[in-house]
């Protein structure tokens, strides 16, 4: 195959998966990091293309080389004594609550939102990594179950427990 | 009718985990149970949009991630070339030791052909690796050649493993 062909087959795939990988990522390492972490993992999946076995999902082995890519990263960051930024404890977050409010119940709602952030950062930590992938990453059960190498009835368990959790934690939140 | 869904049962269904068909029947016609449902999945949804506003420009994304490929897959060749050349020396000679012994053997009824030199073969092999667009030196994960698998890896399933 010619290394053009490859390359321009490839800048498709980026373009397809970058996305997810992106998200993926954010949920591992903190914002600052998230696009360099993503970069690295499409880089390393395009070295490591000749591995790929055609008959698992190509968003699954992505995955799996994102989330590998995220714990080597904060692994090499504690190594080397740097802060690790708890990924969605960053301080600034854009303001994108319902707009078809009014302003005090808009208030109520960033507050809650807020604390949604509290509560899942101190999730438990598998309930957490599930809980980001299906509702943020956007991963139906069997894509977690694969990319986390789990059995799915595990992944349900796990996802449940998260959203109890949170729920209860939460309250009313109306 | 089932009553108003436990709480255990609303969190099932924000989760999108099955619930059984009663309860599914009731949180379908019941105002207060989806609207109990319907708080966790709002705020889910906003943090959602929060999340991808931090997200990169993808046009520079892409151009970024293409910038580095010559060099990545560069490095893997020379790597891979490194143990590669070793291994078909000794193909060379296998070939070379058993043609011999197919000549001695009188195998062969035309006039025996100039034998090729393992340094011959080993020169085209070099002309054969010098060309980056051969298959073969990319199925070399160097991932997973610089990394073990420690603590918080996931193990790659035998059929995704290197082969
Ligand atoms: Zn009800």
């Amino acid at each position: 195959m010619a290394r053009n062909g490859d390359r321009d087959a490839f800048s498709e795939l980026v373009g397809r998966h970058q996305r997810r990988v992106w998200m993926v990522c954010r949920q591992y390492v903190g914002a600052d990091e998230a696009d360099a972490v993503a970069q690295d993992s499409l880089v390393k999946a395009y070295t490591s293309l000749g591995s790929f076995d055609s008959r698992s999902a190509f968003t699954t082995w992505l995955t799996r080389i994102a989330i590998n890519t995220c714990l080597d990263a904060l692994r090499r960051a504690r190594r080397e004594g740097l802060r690790v930024i708890a990924a969605g404890a960053d301080g600034a977050v854009a303001d994108v609550v319902d707009d078809d409010i009014d302003p005090e119940k808009r208030s109520i709602q960033r507050q809650a939102v807020d604390r949604l952030r509290e509560c899942e950062a101190k999730l438990p930590e598998r309930q957490r990594e599930i809980f980001r992938l299906r509702f943020y990453a956007e991963m139906d059960l069997d894509e977690i179950a694969a990319a986390l190498s789990v059995h799915v009835g595990t992944v349900k368990t796990q996802l449940h427990r998260a959203v109890h959790r949170l729920r209860r934690e939460l309250g009313d939140v109306r | 009718m089932k009553s108003h869904l436990t709480s255990e049962e609303i969190s099932a269904a924000v989760a999108g985990l099955e619930i059984d068909a009663p309860a599914r029947d009731h949180l379908e016609g019941c105002v207060v149970c989806r609207a109990e449902a319907a708080d966790l999945e709002r705020l889910i949804a906003i943090r959602r949009r929060e999340l991808r506003t931090e997200a990169p420009d993808w046009d520079v994304q892409t151009r970024q991630i293409m910038d580095r490929l010559p060099a990545a897959a560069g490095k893997d060749a020379r790597r891979h070339r490194r143990w590669l050349r070793p291994v078909l020396a000794l193909a060379a000679v296998l070939v070379l030791a058993v043609g011999l012994g197919i000549l001695r053997s009188g195998g062969s009824a035309g006039p025996p052909a100039p034998e090729p030199s393992v340094e011959d073969i080993l020169a085209e092999m070099d002309e054969l690796l010098s060309d980056d667009s051969i298959p073969g030196f990319e199925i070399i994960d160097p991932w997973i050649d610089d990394h073990t698998m420690d603590f918080g890896y996931i193990e790659p399933t035998p059929s995704e493993s290197v082969g």
